[in-house]
């Protein structure tokens, strides 16, 4: 398995495994994989591993538990789900209006289109 | 604790192999030797563990100078794409042998490596396919356990589930025992990832060498419009560029935080197009200073 | 200096050679016997079997050829220096020319005293013997530490000469190599065929030739000193050859 992409590889690592304490596969109390076994799996710099999850032990996702590994924090998948939906109005919402304003698009109709949208996709 | 050369130089013939290379290989990290076939990647390596002399330079491994040390050389292990082995060696009474020399050598770790690379025991060195050669050796540099472990184009003949199978093994032997790895490679890609320190080796000498996120960051990548991209790199250092129709892609030296003027796109660079780019750039350095000695 | 890990090595390689080198051997001693006494030839037989120190010093040779190239590699790939892995080939091959020589001398007493048994007279004898004591059977016990001393310096000299062949053609690129095979056979024959054919300009040779010849047969300790000059010369000489040398590996496999 093997990182692609621009985005340097500790915020993908990172990224991924924001992705699963969302997803439920690392719920919380549970303890996620070594840096060995990331390093191992993505063929990545250990260093580089340590990285990347210092990112979410830095945020308060994770907490170290000495001589045995890092375990997901209780309350972790609340704050990464209120920190998505942030991340989401900024980056989708925001360019989604400006993109409607730009077309000549009222409130109105922005609104029947996302409602079309989220019928249509299931 | 490292491994020093000093202003190492080797001369084959008309060929400059290596020309006053100077480098220190530090506990701690992944090394990748990186150079084009002929570079002096393996020369170099040879010399780093006395089987090949310098013409001038040293070599000391944690202080100790390598020619002729017992003590220096058993605490670096170097995998090359040549068998040391004897001709009439079984795999198995081969990595039995190696505890003699190496009393740390993990034999039970290295049975179980090869039923996991599938290695036949029975037969004879010089009757496995180049892939399993490669693999047995490869065996013995992941369970040998000595400080400095240097790994010569490993994955040459590897199958890409072998090659995964390696990095993977090799991580978990960096993990387990503090110790200084060297990648010397031509596959580029497959390492990059791996490597936190990198050192470029070209035409014998070292052309580039730092930690590789540094190394990567101090070039960028810039597309646009051919007139505006012209325009915007009149006062900086251009190591290549291309045109694709209107749009052009330069390759600059140095990075910076200054807002781009609108159409141009800067991106940043993966370790492979960075050396690709060095190259050309290089190339196109020789080419002119050939020219030149011609016109005088 | 780390040279246990290669004696090692080598101790394994030699005691698996020096069993079948015996085993043949033994097979030849008794068929020379069997021979013997089947076509008796009365008690003062005109047959005798003095082999076995010469096949020793051979099989040494043999040995100097292929197990240094072998263990150089092993070494330099396991760790241990080019300077260390020479320095124990001596150690390895003085044990395996021991056991040889104590085995052979234990056999040829073993035989002596068979064939005398059967009346068959003094069929075996051994080249330290035919040389020194006029092929005399009935050894004294310094006489018999004598020989074994004898013989194991002539493996010595035969295993050094060995070593530097194989170093010599390690040493020589693909010309070198035809030259030095040109040049070998070359000296070999045609020394002595010049000293044929102008025996004034080489008399000081042919008469120091003719010296040492009688110093060598004058006492068992100048023939030794003998062989312990070849071997060191030829010792000397291949260090010299593998000292400053790239030492390569096999080419890889298929």
């Amino acid at each position: 398995m093997r990182f692609q992409g621009e985005k340097p590889i500790f915020l993908q690592l990172a990224e991924q495994l924001e992705n699963g304490i969302l997803s439920g596969a690392y719920p919380e109390g549970s303890q996620v994989p070594s840096i060995t076994e990331y390093a191992a799996t993505y063929q990545i710099n250990p260093a580089t591993a340590l990285k990347g999850i210092n990112q979410l032990v830095n945020a308060g996702l994770l907490y170290k538990k000495r001589g045995i590994g890092m375990f997901v924090a209780p309350g972790a998948q609340e704050v990464l789900r209120k920190q998505r939906s942030e991340d989401f109005y900024h980056d989708y919402v925001q360019t989604m209006v400006r993109e409607g304003k730009g077309l000549g698009l009222t409130l109105e109709q922005l609104t029947d289109l996302v409602k079309r949208g989220f019928y249509d996709v299931n | 604790m490292s491994i020093n050369c000093q202003a190492i130089s080797k001369r084959f013939g008309a060929t400059q192999a290596l020309d006053h290379v100077t480098l220190t290989l530090e506990p701690g990290h992944i090394y990748g030797l990186l150079g084009n076939n002929g570079a002096g990647k393996s020369t170099l390596l040879s010399i780093l563990t006395d089987r090949q002399l310098p013409d001038t330079g040293t070599v000391t491994i944690d202080g100790l100078p390598v020619r002729n040390n017992d003590k220096a050389l058993h605490k670096v292990f170097l995998v090359g794409d040549q068998n040391f082995f004897p001709d009439d060696m079984k795999v198995q009474r081969a990595l039995r042998t190696v505890p003699y020399f190496y009393p740390d050598f993990d034999l039970a770790r290295a049975f179980d490596l090869a039923k996991q690379f599938g290695l036949p025991l029975k037969k004879k060195l010089p009757n496995l396919s180049t892939g399993y050669a490669s693999i047995f050796r490869l065996i013995v540099g992941l369970c040998v356990n000595t400080p400095y472990l240097i790994f010569d184009e490993p994955v040459l003949g590897l199958d890409a589930q072998h090659r995964e199978l390696f990095y993977r093994l090799l991580v978990e032997t960096y993990m387990s025992r503090p110790c200084t790895v060297v990648l010397s490679t031509h596959l580029i890609d497959e390492v990059e990832d791996l490597i936190d320190y990198t050192i470029i080796l070209r035409e014998g000498k070292i052309l580039r060498s730092g930690p590789t996120e540094e190394l990567v960051g101090q070039a960028v990548c810039l597309s646009g419009p051919a007139g505006l991209v012209d325009e915007y790199t009149q006062d900086k250092t251009v190591l290549t560029s291309h045109s694709l129709g209107g749009l052009k892609t330069v390759t600059l030296q140095g990075n910076w935080e200054e807002p781009l003027p609108l159409g141009l796109e800067k991106s940043t660079m993966r370790l492979q197009d960075y050396f690709i780019r060095l190259q050309e750039a290089e190339d196109r350095a020789a080419a002119r200073r050939e020219e030149a000695s011609h016109e005088s | 200096m780390n040279l246990k890990p290669s004696i090692r090595y080598q101790f394994r390689d030699y005691v698996l050679s020096i069993l079948t080198f015996l085993g043949v051997n033994l097979l030849i001693l008794i068929g020379v016997l069997a021979g013997v006494l089947s076509f008796r030839m009365g008690d003062n037989p005109n047959i005798s079997y003095s082999g076995f120190s010469m096949a020793c010093a051979i099989f040494l040779f043999v040995y100097g050829i292929v197990l240094p190239r072998q263990v150089t590699r092993l070494c330099v790939q396991l760790g241990i220096c080019r300077r260390t892995a020479f320095l124990s080939l001596f150690p390895a091959l003085l044990l395996a020319a021991l056991v040889l020589a104590l085995m052979g001398q234990g056999l040829l007493v073993l035989f002596q005293q068979v064939s005398l048994h059967f009346g068959a007279g003094p069929i075996f004898t051994d080249l330290f013997s035919l040389i020194y004591l006029d092929g005399a059977v009935q050894l004294s016990l310094a006489q018999h530490g004598m020989a074994i001393l004898f013989n194991m310096l002539y493996m010595l000299a035969g295993f050094c000469l060995g070593l530097f062949f194989t170093f010599l053609f390690w040493r020589l690129n693909k010309v070198g190599c035809i030259i030095a095979a040109l040049a070998i056979p070359f000296v070999l024959a045609g020394i002595p065929a010049l000293m044929g054919l102008f025996p004034t300009v080489f008399a000081p040779a042919v008469r120091l030739l003719a010296f040492l010849g009688t110093l060598y047969i004058s006492s068992p300790w100048w023939g030794m000193a003998c062989a312990l000059i070849f071997a060191l010369f030829f010792a000397l000489v291949s260090w010299m050859l593998i000292r400053r040398t790239n030492i390569r590996g096999g080419s890889l496999s298929k």
